[in-house]
């Protein structure tokens, strides 16, 4: 059963918990009676690995309890990891800015209006802020509002051609697709 | 890719509009022999689909502002006792 009760997750936003990318300097947990050892640089740890190494350490990374666009639901009940989108307040941009991303101006950031999203501020995703989470780092409460199905079109769209995904072989298929069943129906009168 | 030769080299059959000539050999197909207009159309459409399959937008500079507004963490809170206040634990 869905303990959410609401439907997909796909296409919601939602609360969730969210890490910052880690970055350099690394501070790995050491134990309660340590402070964390600080690493400098990524090839340390690298280096230990390739050399053999292949302890798993705790990395201390910041994170934050934010709204997300969640991008797909789970793939199974074996793998539970959930694609999303950050958000950006527009409280932080300048009012011409702002103005911008409300007409959806640019492509990489999707207006998400507040008459039909309950958050605390209004927010935009950002297409360029993709993030994995896993589906129990996602709040239990409703959405806070959801995408339509054209919506989340352009919202695949848009990540499709940001990240480079080369998609040519898939649209062939579906043009060859498209031609075979519009032939199927047979000459249109 | 296309390669050009004069037909003198070689004896090539004439094809109607939207005919393929398919040569074989073996069972396999070996070459196909299309009408120039097919071909023409075929490479814009090839064209077509690679513009399509491989425009990127640039990142723009409202799109930068919003990873340089959101994506530095601040000052993270560690003081045990504050973690459980603040998580009214």
């Amino acid at each position: 059963m869905n303990r959410r009760g609401a439907g997909r997750l796909a296409g919601s936003v939602r609360w969730a918990v969210i890490p910052f990318a880690p970055a350099p300097p690394f501070r790995l947990y050491a134990g309660t009676g340590s402070e964390p050892v600080v690493v400098p640089a990524a090839d340390t740890v690298i280096d230990a690995a390739r050399r053999g190494g292949d302890a798993e350490l705790s990395y201390i990374v910041p994170g934050k309890a934010r709204p997300v666009l969640i991008l797909s639901d789970p793939p199974a009940s074996h793998h539970r990891e959930v694609t999303a989108l950050r958000l950006l307040r527009l409280s932080k941009l300048v009012p011409d800015d702002r103005q911008r991303v409300r007409a959806q101006q640019d492509e990489l950031l999707f207006h998400l209006a507040p008459d039909r999203f309950e958050l605390p501020e209004e927010s935009a995703a950002m297409v360029t802020a993709l993030v994995r989470l896993h589906e129990d780092a996602i709040g239990t409460t409703p959405a806070l509002g959801r995408l339509d199905d054209g919506e989340m079109r352009i919202v695949g769209e848009r990540l499709i051609r940001f990240y480079g995904l080369d998609i040519r072989l898939l649209l062939e298929r579906q043009i060859r697709e498209l031609a075979a069943r519009h032939e199927a129906r047979g000459p249109s009168r | 890719m296309s390669e050009q030769r004069d037909s003198s080299t070689a004896r090539v059959p004439s094809v109607p509009v939207g005919t393929a000539l398919v040569f074989t050999r073996y069972d396999e197909e070996k070459a196909v022999v299309l009408h120039p207009q097919d071909f023409h159309r075929l490479s814009a459409l090839d064209h077509d689909l690679e513009e399509l399959a491989s425009d990127r937008p640039v990142l723009s500079e409202l799109a930068l502002e919003a990873h340089a507004l959101e994506d530095r963490p601040g000052t993270s809170v560690e003081d045990p006792e504050e973690i459980r206040t603040l998580l009214g634990l």
